[in-house]
């Protein structure tokens, strides 16, 4: 739940707008996806990974 | 407990596990060594009787060398499979029946010691199950608490509240009033960052063997049991959320809490010595500081196991100033990690009472004096909770009935307001999360369940939001990249001073990040050179050449409160070619790329002068900037200095990487060429043959061509280059086309 003072700081009038947020990291997908086991993986710049896909 | 579990989920915490903590030790039972004979055909092996609570004894073969008759032990009864997945049967062994074992710590997965088998006190009951006599009939849930909840919810209270407003049941009134003496303690608090300090002077104190039950509780949640005066404020802590440090009280005679004059000195419990800043809270015997407030306590005057008297210390402290204290000294203690959660200072009371209590009866303490210093007492505040607002936010009509239920479980007093619509809500101090309106109805949601709240599909008219061109210009980029043969590569935004040494853009040049992820990674990249060579390196182990793309952001310092942040695409080629070819290759990819992005031709510029502050360090003279036709510089190209080259550990011949400016591809999206009508006759080719003068580039002539050629030159096309290395003598050949009209 958007807190007002979010609202307020982004330039928005207190009250005037509610609204939810969500968010949730890509890498988890990714790695469930592809059954990848470790997360550092991703920032190794290992190729051998890129390349398998 | 699956119900509980569930309940957690989904309406406060999540649960990361659940353990069993008697699982593998059903068959685990206190035996008693009735006789113990050499094994007939082993030297080492050993015959015991070992009684159990069965009618027959049990013979057990045992190899330990602590074996002894008399002897209370842990026995495994056969057909038991242990902790640590191992089956126990009846078995023979070297021709003598074993029916079952006696065991070591490490057996049971309770320890690392096999050294011999685990010996009990003689009062342990024979034939009792070793998980309830240890205290093991249990289960631990592990919860997660977010640090929103951190104030109320580290503590066996906290949660216990949380169960009472998840399954509806009366609340739990906390004692508030601190223990009483008739003498008062001498102590004295000079700041503002501490909010309240209670003290009690205990006297009489045998500071013996915590009971087990106290024991096996603590190891459950992993503390350690030390002994009884730190078992218990470690006890409360745990219950009550609130920690509490024990002084002896022969060393401290009145306390004084101020904050530390810079440079003076305290060795904490740890042995760790701090050399103090002004920003730090200690306690003080109104001399020299004796604690570093609410983080750890210090050495010299600390309890010890002959502590006949002791003071107590209940105290509540500013959370960021005690957040700060911690990542100075690095010392995350379970104090620490509560105290920066902002804790309700009217805990302080309760815990203080039960602490005195159990030290009362386990110790058998008798208070003497106590204080209680608190210049602001922090009384429940209300929140008017408007119902329209409720069913807006949750888009979903609840009852105000259920409305006043749900909150009335979670301790708060609900009263009608003034406007009909209105309810006023009294927040318990505990719940200092609990501010606003919104607070009051995301509980009311997750406690009514978000579950129940059937989903509607969205009633506004949807805007198709503006195209990100700059996202697509980032996808573009990375396709031709990948179509050419390079590899994508991410590395992490930060990197270390021997990085900017490396690609010699100076340290105070770059951002720095006060918090850092690791310690050495401080500086904010200025280039994605570094992350490039360190996959170039990591890379030439398997492979002989190496051709990686990145697309990251750059920072910038600046004069503003935030960096400056450009997003740039580099590249990087480490191969053993030894005639060039890697700049040529570097320098297609960046045509293709120019070209498909509409930028037209682009311009390698040798004889600029490279600013440090934009570039990284590159070889003296095979390098250049790359421009567009119109003269915007668009990014830079070159090869990697030996410099550099040794710092990362490459050892291939050439190494070149580039970079360029993302952002200027965006006008790939306004560019659309357009059609040339073809010529009637056919295209006339002429091949030109010529000789440079030295340091002459190919492309000033290629241009001159284009210049000369006008509309009626379709390309030029350099074919060959020819260099004499004898005479030093270039020469250059191309293919012009004309379409002739």
């Amino acid at each position: 739940m958007v807190h007002q003072n979010v609202f307020v700081a982004a330039g928005y009038e207190r009250n005037a707008y509610q609204g939810f947020m969500r968010g949730f990291g890509l890498e988890r997908l990714v790695m469930m996806k592809y059954k990848i086991d470790d997360i550092r993986l991703f920032h190794s710049g290992d190729v051998r990974l890129t390349r398998q896909f | 407990m699956h119900e509980l579990v569930d309940l957690f989920t989904v309406h406060s915490f999540e649960v990361e596990g659940t353990q069993d903590l008697a699982r593998g030790l059903e068959k685990v039972v206190i035996g008693k060594v009735l006789t113990k004979t050499k094994h007939p055909n082993a030297d080492r092996l050993h015959v015991t009787t070992v009684d159990v609570g069965t009618q027959e004894p049990l013979t057990i073969v045992c190899g330990a060398p602590n074996v002894a008759a008399g002897q209370k032990v842990v026995a495994v009864l056969a057909g038991a499979t242990l902790p640590t997945g191992v089956a126990i049967t009846k078995s023979t062994i070297r021709g003598q029946e074993s029916q079952g074992m006696i065991c070591a710590e490490d057996d049971l997965g309770i320890g690392k010691n096999h050294d011999g088998i685990i010996v009990l006190p003689d009062d342990a009951p024979v034939g009792e199950h070793f998980a309830v006599y240890t205290g093991r009939n249990d289960t631990v849930i592990d919860i997660k608490i977010l640090p929103n909840r951190g104030h109320d919810c580290l503590s066996h209270i906290g949660i216990a509240h949380e169960i009472r407003a998840l399954e509806g049941g009366c609340a739990m009134p906390l004692d508030e009033a601190m223990p009483s003496a008739t003498a008062i303690y001498d102590a004295t608090v000079t700041t503002e960052n501490c909010r309240r300090y209670g003290a009690v002077v205990l006297d009489d104190i045998t500071n013996t063997t915590t009971p087990q039950w106290m024991r096996n509780r603590l190891r459950t949640c992993g503390i350690k049991p030390i002994n009884a005066v730190v078992d218990i404020t470690n006890y409360v802590m745990l219950e009550t959320g609130q920690p509490l440090h024990a002084f002896d009280a022969t060393r401290v005679r009145k306390i004084v809490v101020r904050h530390a004059q810079a440079g003076e000195t305290l060795t904490l419990l740890d042995d760790t010595v701090c050399t103090l800043t002004a920003d730090d809270l200690v306690i003080t015997d109104g001399k020299k500081p004796i604690a570093l407030a609410g983080v750890m306590g210090g050495k010299e005057s600390g309890i010890t196991e002959d502590t006949t008297t002791l003071v107590l210390e209940s105290a509540s402290f500013d959370a960021p100033t005690i957040r700060a204290m911690q990542r100075r000294y690095g010392l995350l203690t379970d104090a620490a990690f509560r105290f920066e959660r902002d804790l309700d200072p009217n805990v302080v009371a309760y815990a203080a009472t039960r602490a005195v209590a159990l030290l009362t009866d386990i110790c058998g303490a008798r208070v003497v004096a106590a204080t209680d210093i608190y210049p602001a007492p922090v009384s429940p505040w209300t929140v008017p909770l408007a119902l329209s607002a409720v069913h807006s936010l949750l888009s979903t009509t609840i009852a105000t009935k259920d409305i006043t239920t749900i909150l009335t479980r979670l301790g708060m007093d609900v009263t009608h307001g003034k406007k009909q619509d209105t309810l006023i809500v009294t927040v318990p101090t505990v719940r200092r999360d609990l501010t606003t309106q919104e607070d009051l109805i995301e509980e009311i949601g997750r406690l009514y369940g978000y579950d129940k709240i059937t989903p509607t599909p969205l009633c506004e008219a949807i805007i198709t939001p503006e195209i990100n061109t700059l996202r697509l210009a980032e996808h573009a980029a990375m396709d031709i990249c990948i179509a050419d043969g390079f590899d994508e590569v991410k590395s992490y935004a930060y990197y270390a001073a021997g990085d900017a040494d490396a690609i010699g853009i100076a340290t105070k040049d770059h951002v720095t990040v006060l918090n850092p992820l690791a310690p050495d990674y401080v500086l904010m990249r200025r280039s994605l050179l570094p992350g490039l060579c360190r996959a170039v390196k990591k890379n030439l182990s398997y492979f002989s050449d190496v051709h990686i793309c990145e697309i990251g952001r750059i920072y910038n310092s600046a004069d503003a409160v935030l960096p400056e942040e450009h997003l740039r695409l580099g590249a990087a080629i480490a191969s053993r070619a030894t005639d060039g070819s890697q700049f040529y290759e570097l320098k297609g990819v960046a045509e293709h790329l120019a070209a498909r992005c509409g930028m037209g031709t682009i311009i390698c510029d040798a004889d600029i002068e490279m600013s440090a502050m934009t570039v990284p360090l590159l070889h003296a003279t095979r390098r250049a900037v790359v421009r567009t036709q119109a003269g915007d510089t668009f990014g830079w190209i070159g090869e990697i200095t030996t410099h550099t080259k040794k710092f990362y550990g490459i050892k291939t011949y050439a190494s070149l990487s580039w970079s360029f400016a993302i952002d200027m591809l965006t006008i790939a999206d306004t560019h659309i060429p357009l059609f040339t009508p073809l010529p009637k006759y056919p295209t006339a080719a002429r091949d030109l043959s010529m000789t440079l003068p030295s340091r002459m580039q190919v492309a000033t002539v290629t241009a001159q061509i284009a210049d000369v050629g006008g509309a009626l030159l379709r390309d030029v096309t350099v074919f060959d280059v020819y260099y004499n290395r004898a005479t030093e003598e270039r020469s250059m050949a191309c293919r012009d086309d004309v379409w002739r009209r």
